[in-house]
């Protein structure tokens, strides 16, 4: 998945998790968590959203440092 | 023959508005269904019936406000004679002189139907009505103003509440909401004598079970630290029933079972604090499920009338980006409420050496009329003991 279509995915997802955030407005390396009040539900919930869109589990230890839309593109750069 | 009367929805709640009837006249209904959708303050809540029979009258229709305690509904009982249903009265037109109206014509259309009407342009002549008796509600508008045809007016089941996309609190609800929580924390703070404790509980054996548990799941199934706090609390609870209660009539009525609140910020703003029921008998795994189902209702769907009354005790969270501890406001008549701050590494002394440990500093907001600090100190201990033990 190349990177701009992780910030497309990530941007569709919390839209539904938290539908006032701004998105756009994020720079790469923001903790996604402070710049948007996510809480750890919400995290949670964003986790459970990729893995059913990219048809995998994220385990729990690597879920751990998804924190910025750069964490996010890295990670999914294989996919 | 019983009435069904607005229920108190919560201490602060003098008046409702029922936003959906899920039933009709003639609806063979028993007690624990769900039979209407009403709209406090702070939030929708999905109403119960509390007995059997048939509905005989909806003494209210869709759209409209009434204090708690005035009949909403009439139900037949088991051998009882039903009289024909009637439809609901309805309301006069706020701005239409009764004459302009031809009395026979005249059909109900329920308020929040004459609003939506109004901002989606819909002549309401021309909107067929399939709620009770024929009234228009707002789905018929909106069915109207999207173009589509109406269902068959002889709805037989009760229809499924909606998935609802998660919405930011409108305004009107976000000034109703901080209305409604000034009036029942100004109401704790007047009323309630309050004391408080705090504890920092050592977090280390609950966060490497955590850790160990959330490997080995995939992630729809993995645990957040409140599934172990909540039981914590609920345990506690339970072990100590001078703080699960109720304060009514000058008196403490301790509660047979443990309903535990727990408050729910929302995004827009303003917080809601409804019970997961029977807490003390759920694991780890299911609280976890039901918190989650929980919060998901409080933001985007609807609550049930018990989870918004029957709270025994109430546990707040500050999360993972929180403060470091809470001095809660009871949620009236309730006597007691537990904190917890964000868990965070702390230096840690124990058997003579210093190491970094998760802790999180527990509180307790008791109500001195119903206990002692002494009693509240023991059911922090308790919480403590159970985080000792999360397996």
């Amino acid at each position: 998945m190349t990177a701009g279509e992780t910030r497309t995915l990530i941007a569709r997802l919390l839209a539904d998790i938290a539908p006032d955030a701004d998105v756009a407005a994020l720079a790469p390396a923001d903790d996604l968590q402070e710049a948007l009040d996510l809480d750890s539900m919400d995290r949670m919930a964003l986790v459970v959203a990729v893995s059913e869109q990219i048809g995998r589990d994220i385990p729990d230890r690597e879920a751990g440092r998804l924190r910025a839309l750069d964490d996010w593109c890295a990670y999914l750069a294989e996919d | 023959m019983a009435e069904m009367t607005m229920p108190a929805l919560g201490a602060d709640m003098t008046q409702g508005k029922v936003t959906q009837w899920l039933v009709k006249p003639g609806d063979r209904v028993r007690h624990g269904d769900v039979v209407a959708v009403v709209d406090t303050d702070k939030a929708e809540i999905e109403i119960e019936c509390f007995a059997d029979g048939v509905v005989q009258e909806l003494v209210v229709g869709e759209g409209e406000r009434v204090p708690v305690g005035a009949t909403i509904a009439r139900i037949a009982g088991e051998g009882e004679p039903v009289v024909p249903p009637r439809t609901p009265a309805p309301p006069p037109p706020p701005s239409l002189p009764a004459a302009a109206a031809p009395r026979v014509e005249r059909r109900h259309v329920t308020p929040l139907a004459r609003r939506v009407a109004a901002d989606l342009g819909v002549d309401l002549a021309g909107v067929p009505g399939t709620g009770p008796g024929g009234a228009v509600t707002r789905e018929d508008v909106e069915r109207a103003a999207a173009g589509g045809p109406a269902p068959k007016p002889e709805r037989k089941r009760a229809p499924k509440p909606r998935a609802r996309a998660p919405h930011r609190a409108a305004p009107a609800r976000t000034d109703a909401m901080r209305e409604a929580i000034a009036q029942l924390m100004a109401r704790s703070k007047r009323e309630v004598p309050h004391y408080y404790l705090e504890s920092t509980l050592d977090f280390g054996r609950a966060q490497a079970f955590l850790d160990d548990v959330n490997a080995q799941r995939p992630a729809p199934q993995r645990l957040l630290p409140a599934a172990l706090l909540l039981r914590a609390v609920a345990q506690a609870a339970r072990e100590h029933p001078q703080l699960n209660g109720h304060w009514l009539d000058g008196r403490f009525r301790a509660a047979e079972h443990v309903h535990l609140g727990v408050a729910v910020s929302l995004r827009g703003g303003g917080v809601v604090a409804p019970a997961i029921l029977d807490a003390d008998r759920l694991s780890a795994d299911e609280l976890m499920e039901r918190l989650t189902d929980l919060v998901a209702r409080v933001r985007s769907g609807r609550l049930r009338g018990r989870e918004m009354t029957d709270a025994t005790i109430t546990v707040t969270q500050l999360g993972e980006r929180g403060a470091d501890l809470v001095h809660g406001v009871i949620y009236v008549p309730q006597v007691a409420l537990v904190g917890f701050g964000r868990i965070r590494e702390r230096p840690w002394a124990q058997d003579g050496m210093v190491g970094a440990r998760p802790t999180v500093v527990a509180t307790l907001a008791g109500d001195h009329r119903a206990s002692d600090g002494h009693a509240g100190g023991l059911l922090l201990e308790a919480v403590d003991r159970s985080l000792q033990e999360p397996a």
